[in-house]
């Protein structure tokens, strides 16, 4: 084959192979060399990315201090607002700083352990500099800083210092709705009040939760029942402003009270008790409203029906008095304006243990109430309940309630007679309910006989003109280990205004009044809780958006007749 | 040698190529840049409200009832908390301007006529 054509045999076998090889050596060439290529392309691609656009967008968001992205942790430590019905804020999570230090990276611990104790006056030069000392990666300095002495400690500049951010509970209104609002611990977990019976929902939710309190009430209240406590140097106290047809409490206050931001450790001490709740008191003659009612509703006993009150009763061994004896027949209006225990038990003697049982449970005094927070008191009952329990449990002895539930029964016979259930939190709709407890007529002839209280009877101090009050007073002697103590006392008023067509159920009570100059020695409801609730409406009425009716008729007027003349001379 | 034939429509598909090429490069920077923004205003944005939530409580924390009531007792000496009596069901019952020497009696405070006259005097 080559000697025929030698060179062009030669050329394409040489041809032939070498191109082979040659088109093999530089495919190979053309191929590392297109990879380099792009793989120095990639490089410059990425130092333009990285140097140029990277570098320039990204010294924004890398400066101290800077709220740091949402982790696990602090999610969960966030809680949703507490309102008030008028949108004030109650119980509010703030985004805090916490000072930790890492004594490795901590440069000049001497002068960083002498600027932190200057920023802070409760924290010692001493032991922060043996902290700042210590071989440990990690030391705690401080807890929820303000933002000042945030700033404070970024000017000491140590870039051992570290902040860590968290939520943590604040209440702007302090001890104001203390036992109502309640309390969180350090790891946002609620312990009292809505916190704790609506701790899950209040984790979850980011939108405010609304009660139905109003602070400006709320102060009032605790204001007025403050003074009387200190006026008259009594234990504790507890009132309770309800709507009487929603059962909305509009204020409830319990003293003494304590700061939520530093609760008592120890659940036992009288500050962390929730009278108006969780707090059962045997609340005496205010009852009569429920006997006298039940009375009027289920015998349908016409107000002339005269009681006498000339004998004491005596039943089982004990013998009931009365405190102020008129001994002599009294009618019914006059039984409940002058408090005759004997006269209320006659009636409770034409009720009958049924009967008046029946008529307590209808009001809800006989078992735990349904409420929105949990520290809730069972009433006590008498167990058995025999003859003689109806008969002291007419006047309110024997049978301890809360004061919610007094109130709350009390807005029921007022209302209409429709029943009422307490509510803490706000609700979409008005929860009015349909349960018929007692008749209108019932209802009106209650409101008459309160105001009558009032008007001429032993709450004549809560006579606030314009705003016309009525209600019924209630001294009790205070059951203290199974004896009945003369000097200890609870000193109840409940009542609604206004009584021709109420619209609040007011509620003061006074744990263990002690008699002072003013009040001629006398420590009773009348003296006690009365003058204060004349306080409370009065400063309240403007607030409440109530016109003062000065030329109104007072609706204890046709009650007059059935009063004689001599009663009120002591 | 071989003729090195370019088609026209490698030419056009190169091109495309690298234009392609360029513009997800273009558009994944953009939206680098972009989600770097929105992180840095999501960021402003958490500040703010956190900062709205301390001002709120701040001032809710000012305006609370007690404190309030102490400073009007401080500083409004001439005003005081309204009674009963004092609210007029009507507006009608409020005086005209012409008869302010009867009806200034009743409804103005009894320091504060004291105090206007007294600037009278100054002037």
């Amino acid at each position: 084959m080559s000697r025929k054509s030698p060179f062009a045999r030669l050329t394409i076998r040489i041809m032939g192979e070498k191109s082979g090889n040659l088109d093999l050596v530089r495919g190979r060439l053309v191929l590392l060399a297109t990879l380099f290529v792009v793989f120095y392309a990639g490089v410059m691609v990425r130092l333009v990315d990285v140097t140029l656009i990277q570098g320039l967008i990204d010294d924004s968001d890398s400066y101290i201090g800077a709220p740091q992205a949402d982790n696990e942790e602090e999610q969960s430590k966030f809680r949703a607002d507490i309102v008030d019905r008028n949108g004030v804020l109650l119980a509010t999570s703030l985004k805090t700083a916490s000072l930790h230090a890492d004594p490795k990276i901590i440069v000049d611990p001497v002068e960083t352990a002498k600027g932190l104790s200057k920023i802070f006056p409760d924290v010692s030069y001493g032991e922060t500099l043996k902290k700042l000392q210590s071989d440990k990666r990690f030391v705690w300095i401080k807890r929820n800083l303000t933002p000042d002495e945030q700033k404070k400690i970024l000017e000491l500049g140590d870039p051992g210092l570290v902040f860590d951010y968290d939520y943590q509970r604040f209440y702007p209104q302090g001890a104001l709705t203390a036992h109502m609002v309640g309390y969180d611990n350090i790891d946002g977990k609620g312990l009292a009040g809505i916190e704790r019976s609506f701790d899950h929902l209040l984790r979850q939710s980011k939108d405010p939760m609304k009660l139905t309190l109003d602070v400006r009430l709320q102060h009032i209240l605790r204001r007025e029942i403050k003074k009387a406590i200190s006026d008259f140097t009594a234990k504790a106290g507890a009132g309770v402003i309800m709507d009487v047809n929603t059962g909305e409490i509009l204020a409830a206050t319990s003293l003494p009270d304590f700061n939520p931001h530093a609760p008592s450790a120890d659940p036992k001490d009288p500050e962390m008790f929730n009278r108006v709740t969780l707090g059962v008191y045997e609340l005496g003659s205010t009852f009569k409203i429920f006997t006298t009612a039940a009375l009027l509703e289920q015998k349908k006993t016409p107000f002339t029906k005269k009681y006498d009150t000339s004998e004491p009763v005596k039943i089982a061994g004990y013998t009931i008095h009365d405190f102020h004896g008129e001994k002599r027949p009294l009618t019914i209006p006059e039984v409940f304006m002058v408090s005759s225990n004997i006269g209320t038990v006659h009636m409770a003697q034409e009720i009958g243990t049924d009967g008046l049982k029946r008529f307590y449970t209808d009001l809800g005094l006989m078992k735990k109430p349904e409420f929105e927070i949990d520290e809730v008191g069972s009433p006590i009952i008498p167990s058995p309940w025999r003859e003689v329990n109806t008969l002291t449990a007419s006047y309110g002895h024997g049978i301890a309630v809360t004061p919610l539930q007094l109130v709350t029964a009390t807005s029921t016979i007022v209302n209409g007679g429709l029943k009422v259930t307490p509510h803490l939190v706000k609700q979409d709709e008005d929860p009015i309910s349909r349960t018929r407890i007692v008749s209108k007529e019932t209802s009106l002839k209650m409101r008459q006989l309160m105001r009558l209280v009032v008007s001429s009877g032993t709450a004549r101090k809560a006579d606030v003109e314009g705003y016309m009050i009525g209600g019924k007073t209630g001294t009790a002697e205070k059951n203290i280990h199974g004896r009945y103590s003369r000097d200890q006392r609870v000193a109840t008023f409940v009542g609604a205004f206004p009584i021709d067509d109420p619209k609040y159920a007011i509620l003061v009570m006074v744990d263990e009044p002690h008699p002072n100059k003013s009040s001629y020695g006398y420590a009773t409801a009348g003296w006690v809780a009365v003058p204060a609730v004349g306080r409370i409406v009065s400063a309240a009425g403007s607030l409440l958006g109530m016109k003062p009716e000065t030329d109104m008729v007072d609706i204890s007027e046709p009650l007059k007749q059935f009063v004689s003349a001599k009663i009120g001379e002591h | 040698m071989r003729k090195f034939v370019v088609k026209l429509s490698t030419v056009f598909v190169l091109f495309l190529a690298i234009l392609s090429g360029s513009a997800l490069f273009w558009v994944s920077q953009k939206v680098q840049q972009l989600e770097r923004e929105q992180r840095t205003m999501h960021q402003k944005v958490a500040s703010e409200e956190e900062g709205i939530r301390v001002l709120t409580a701040e001032w809710d924390y000012l305006n609370r009832p007690d404190r309030l009531e102490a400073l009007a007792a401080r500083y409004l000496k001439t005003m005081e908390p309204v009674a009963p009596e004092d609210l007029l069901k009507s507006a009608n019952a409020v005086p005209e301007k012409g008869e302010e020497d009867e009806g200034a009696t009743q409804i103005v405070p009894a320091q504060y006529k004291e105090k206007k006259s007294e600037g009278d005097k100054t002037q």
